[in-house]
């Protein structure tokens, strides 16, 4: 089967913005990754995997209407395709699959 | 949140985001940003909350940000994509193919036009390219003068060139050199004519940039009897191999070829075809060894002067006049005055050795060129807006299947520039066959130069783009700006008569550029006409003249009066320095008498024979004429007290108003006494460009340089003939070379001639692409309005009230034209005949003749194409459709 790959940081993005739902859009995102990873990244990065995310079909956006908030502007809100959703089990699956051939005496999972 | 002030991000890095971030995103990210701001700004305060937001700015800023492509773009190829230019030209070219009347409208405006526009792109830059291929050009100066009655003189006496050589610092080498308008040079017992002979130094040849084949100017041009010759002359002499071989000069002289030169480009002021050493001139005019004389002068001897690297002319300047107040008494100069080689083409003050052509006449013709173009512009773009109601339906299908309104102007650009490229290719073979007859049309040699090179591509470039330009921009603008609905549901209305519409201001505007330039060609060459006809105030018809060699020595002169008498076809011969009337060889001198103011005048001298006046029919006013008494007495001898007679003007200028007065007066010319006993009545001795002289006339008979002989109109031939035989019978070794005096006369309006002829030609094209362009209104109206036409002849309308119809528009545009243009003609003409002395005065009938002709140019035009409608069977045109 043909697959899209999905980079690390662009699975991170992509699983934010189904665990948002409704509420994902850049600024969110960027605090969700601040928070839940610890990570801080700069805007930029997060924007510009939005848009790549967007061109390769994994997400579609549409802008919000405009609110008092944030000086009036419009955000853009960013829903998870039917592609994307499948990008995002297709590489839990493969995970599982290769977690499952790790011999269980090469790692030890709680031994550190 | 919003109240809190701190919690706004600092508004000048929002700025920089404002101006550099995408526009698509810009909105979106700004409003991120914000609202992150106040998270890291509640999170940790004001500090860490404008480094992140700063550090966050910059990675959405280029080139780290991403572009978010705008989503209709994937379905548009780019305009310039070259499957799109196919497009556009396979488009044009069916355009074209199928509005073949409008095509060949256009086609024939715009390459008549571009035709003109390349020839004059052609002699404008041969014009300024004048002398610009010398090495040096840029330090070669020439000396011009003027003199203490404030006249520009072109001759450099010896004394300044000596000085400029030894004394002047910042002059590299200084140089006269000596032009001969034409000369007899005869080689074995063939005898040619010879012009563009030039007397030079070898200094000279130092300065300019001469091509030598065989030779150098030291070896070549140092001693008597040395000659160089250009190639053509060479090969016109010697069919080939000249060097070392003899020829007699002016049967004066024996000359050797010592030097060989290439062809001087015909961009050159200095057109030496023969180039004879400057001691075989002294030894010729021996007044010209003495090297420190400040005085005297041949208007075609003139000095040139090389400055080195840093040397300022200014300062040359003025040293030079202050030089010149040494030598007061000798020379009538009062200042110099270095000209850039590069400026002489466009001095007609001098006497040239080439010709000038005076800065005016290049203005004139750039901006009639640049007029002709316009008017062909304009019918472009009138039968584009005509067209624009057929063309609405296709343009309201292209843009719904999506083309943009940028295809859309690049295809109309697209079609224009098909046309304009077709007509170029045209224009320029017209323009190369038209360049032929440019020295007839004007006063130029540009067709002897390439014209095919390097910048003529680049100027048809030029001109292609630009004429692109103006032609396709209205159309392309207007026609794409169609709502696509409302052109579909034919609701677009291209007015025929709503006040003044854009294109009945085009069509009067170019009838007025038509019409100012028929008016003034009509009274341009009316002045000419004037010029030729004027009563000079000397009988100037049937004569022909010829120059007698060795100034006219005593006993051959008699004997040829003797041998002419014998037919019965001649009336009279004359002998004279000149005719009353020449451009080349007056002689000059001061002239001194009490009365004059500052006792002094520069008189034009004349050599005349005892019949001269009665031969010309210039009448006595008083006193006697010269007699066979006169013919013997002595002038600067010791019994020198010589009879002369002066004109009118010289009697008025001592202040006599009755010529009486004048009789019995002492003058001094040259040195030598004189009294005036008689004066005789004034003529136009220059071009009636110029004013009259004073003239004193003397009994010269060793200076009788031309014979003026009158024929019976009747027996031309055998007089011309029988001049000829006796002539050659006479001077074996001279070049036999007659004239009519009534042509010589027209030569003096060489200039004019030549740019009525042009004017002529320019008003010619003008109102062919102007009549084109109306046959084109016309057509469309009369297709405009098939219907309505068949609807009134169904309903009684007469043909004639239909041409009227159709026609009268048309006709009000090119009469409102006229009104505009007859002023504006009568304003440019005011000013072109203000140059002149004797001018033709501006008459109403010339205005009404220019009228009449456009009116009714453009009304045969107009009603062809009306005549057409109003004679079409009603029940055709109401079928149509």
């Amino acid at each position: 089967m043909k697959r899209t790959y999905l980079g690390e940081f662009e699975e991170i993005v992509l699983l934010m913005a189904v665990i948002l739902d409704e509420q994902a859009y850049g600024a969110t995102i960027n605090q969700e990754i601040d928070e839940r990873t610890g990570r801080k990244v700069t805007f930029g990065t997060v924007h510009n995997t939005l848009i790549r995310l967007e061109e390769k079909g994994f997400l579609t956006s549409r802008l919000g209407g405009a609110t008092t908030e944030r000086g009036g502007r419009r955000k853009r809100i960013f829903t998870v395709t039917a592609s994307g959703s499948r990008a995002l089990l297709d590489i839990q699956q493969l995970r599982k699959e290769l977690w499952e051939l790790v011999p269980p005496n090469l790692i030890q999972l709680s031994g550190l | 949140m919003k109240s809190s002030g701190q919690n706004y991000p600092p508004r000048w890095i929002e700025k920089i985001l404002t101006w550099f971030h995408p526009e698509e995103t810009l909105e979106e990210v700004l409003g991120d940003l914000e609202e992150l701001y106040a998270y890291w700004y509640k999170e940790k305060g004001s500090f860490y909350a404008v480094f992140r937001y700063v550090f966050s700015v910059f990675s959405v800023l280029p080139p780290f940000v991403r572009q978010r492509k705008p989503k209709q773009e994937y379905s548009k190829p780019l305009i310039f994509h070259p499957d799109m230019i196919q497009n556009y030209f396979k488009v044009a070219f069916r355009n074209l193919q199928k509005n073949k009347q409008y095509s060949f409208i256009n086609l024939t405006g715009l390459t008549l036009g571009l035709a003109v526009a390349i020839t004059l792109f052609w002699i404008v830059r041969f014009e300024y390219s004048f002398d610009n291929y010398h090495a040096k050009a840029d330090r070669i100066y020439r000396i011009s003068s003027t003199d203490r009655f404030g006249a520009k003189q072109s001759h450099v006496p010896q004394g300044v060139i000596k000085a400029l050589n030894t004394q002047i610092p910042g002059v590299e080498m200084a140089a006269n050199l000596q032009g001969v308008g034409s000369a007899s040079v005869k080689v074995g017992t063939e005898v040619f004519d010879q012009k563009n002979v030039f007397f030079s130094p070898p200094q000279l040849l130092k300065i300019l940039d001469v091509k030598w084949i065989e030779g150098s100017p030291e070896n070549s041009l140092s001693a008597v009897g040395n000659v160089v010759l250009d190639e053509e002359t060479a090969q016109k002499l010697f069919h080939g191999d000249a060097m070392h071989k003899t020829f007699r000069f002016d049967n004066k002289i024996d000359l050797t070829v010592s030097g060989v030169i290439e062809k001087v480009p015909s961009n050159s002021e200095l057109p030496f075809q023969m180039i004879i050493s400057r001691e075989t001139w002294k030894r010729l005019q021996p007044e010209f060894q003495n090297e420190e004389y400040w005085g005297g002068g041949d208007s075609m001897n003139q000095g040139f002067v090389l400055l080195k690297e840093k040397g300022s002319p200014e300062s040359v300047n003025r040293q030079l006049t202050k030089m010149v107040q040494k030598y007061k008494d000798e020379t009538i100069i009062r200042s110099y005055e270095l000209q850039p080689l590069s400026k002489m083409h466009f001095d007609t003050d001098k006497d040239s050795y080439n010709y000038s052509m005076p800065q005016w006449l290049i203005y004139t013709l750039i901006s009639i060129g640049l007029f002709l173009i316009f008017i062909a512009c304009i019918n472009f773009v009138n039968l584009a807006t005509v067209q624009a109601i057929q063309r609405s339906r296709e343009i309201a299908m292209r843009k719904i299947l999506g083309s943009g309104k940028k295809q859309l102007i690049a295809q109309f650009f697209g079609e224009t520039f098909v046309l304009v490229f077709i007509a170029i290719l045209l224009g320029s073979l017209l323009s190369t066959n038209l360049i032929q007859y440019s020295s007839e049309l004007i006063n130029t040699k540009v067709a002897d130069s390439s014209v095919w090179e390097f910048s003529t591509i680049i100027f048809l470039f030029v001109l292609a783009l630009v004429v692109t330009l103006l032609a396709g921009i209205y159309p392309a603008i207007v026609l794409t700006g169609f709502q696509p609905i409302k052109a579909l549901q034919n609701k677009i209305f291209v007015p025929i008569r709503k006040g003044i519409s854009l294109r009945s201001t085009l069509v009067v505007f170019q009838f007025v550029i038509a019409q100012v330039l028929i008016i003034c060609t009509i009274l341009g060459i009316k002045q000419i006409r004037y010029f030729y006809e004027k009563d000079l105030g000397f009988e100037k018809s049937a004569i022909i003249t010829v120059p007698m060699p060795e100034r006219g020595n005593n006993n051959l002169r008699e004997r040829f009066r003797q041998n002419l008498s014998r037919h019965s076809e001649i009336k009279d011969v004359a002998f004279g320095l000149t005719t009353p009337a020449s451009k080349r060889n007056h002689w000059w001198g001061n002239v001194l008498n009490p009365n004059f103011p500052g006792n002094e005048e520069s008189f034009r001298i004349q050599h005349v024979d005892t019949n001269y006046f009665s031969f010309f029919h210039i009448p006595l006013v008083a006193g006697r004429g010269l007699t066979s008494s006169d013919t013997t007495t002595g002038f600067k001898t010791n019994a020198e007290n010589t009879d002369v007679l002066i004109n009118e003007k010289a009697a008025k200028d001592m202040g006599f108003q009755n010529p009486e007065k004048a009789l019995g007066q002492r003058l001094v010319i040259w040195d030598g006494k004189a009294t005036v006993v008689g004066v005789v009545k004034n003529y136009y001795s220059e071009t009636l460009k110029g004013n009259l002289m004073p003239h004193v006339y003397l009994y010269r008979s060793w200076n009788f340089q031309l014979a003026s002989i009158r024929i019976y109109p009747a027996h031309k031939a055998e007089a011309i003939q029988h001049i000829g035989e006796d002539w050659k019978a006479l001077f074996p070794n001279n070049y036999y070379d007659p004239k009519f005096l009534e042509d010589d006369i027209k030569s003096f309006y060489d200039n004019e001639q030549k740019l009525s002829n042009f004017l002529t030609l320019f008003a010619g094209v003008g109102i062919i692409i102007g009549s084109l362009g109306l046959f084109g209104l016309v057509s469309f109206v009369v297709t405009q309005r098939t219907k309505e036409i068949g609807v009134r002849k169904v309903l009684g309308a007469t043909v004639a009230s239909i041409i009227t119809l159709v026609s009268r528009d048309f006709l009000v545009m090119v009469t409102i034209a006229f009104v505009i243009a007859s002023p504006l003609a009568w304003y440019v003409m005011k000013a072109f005949l203000s140059d002149y002395t004797y001018k033709i005065d501006i008459e109403i009938w010339v205005f009404i003749v220019a009228g009449i002709l456009t009116i009714g140019v453009a009304f045969l035009t107009v009603s062809i194409q009306s005549i057409k409608a109003a004679l079409m069977n009603p029940v055709k045109s109401l079928k149509s459709e």
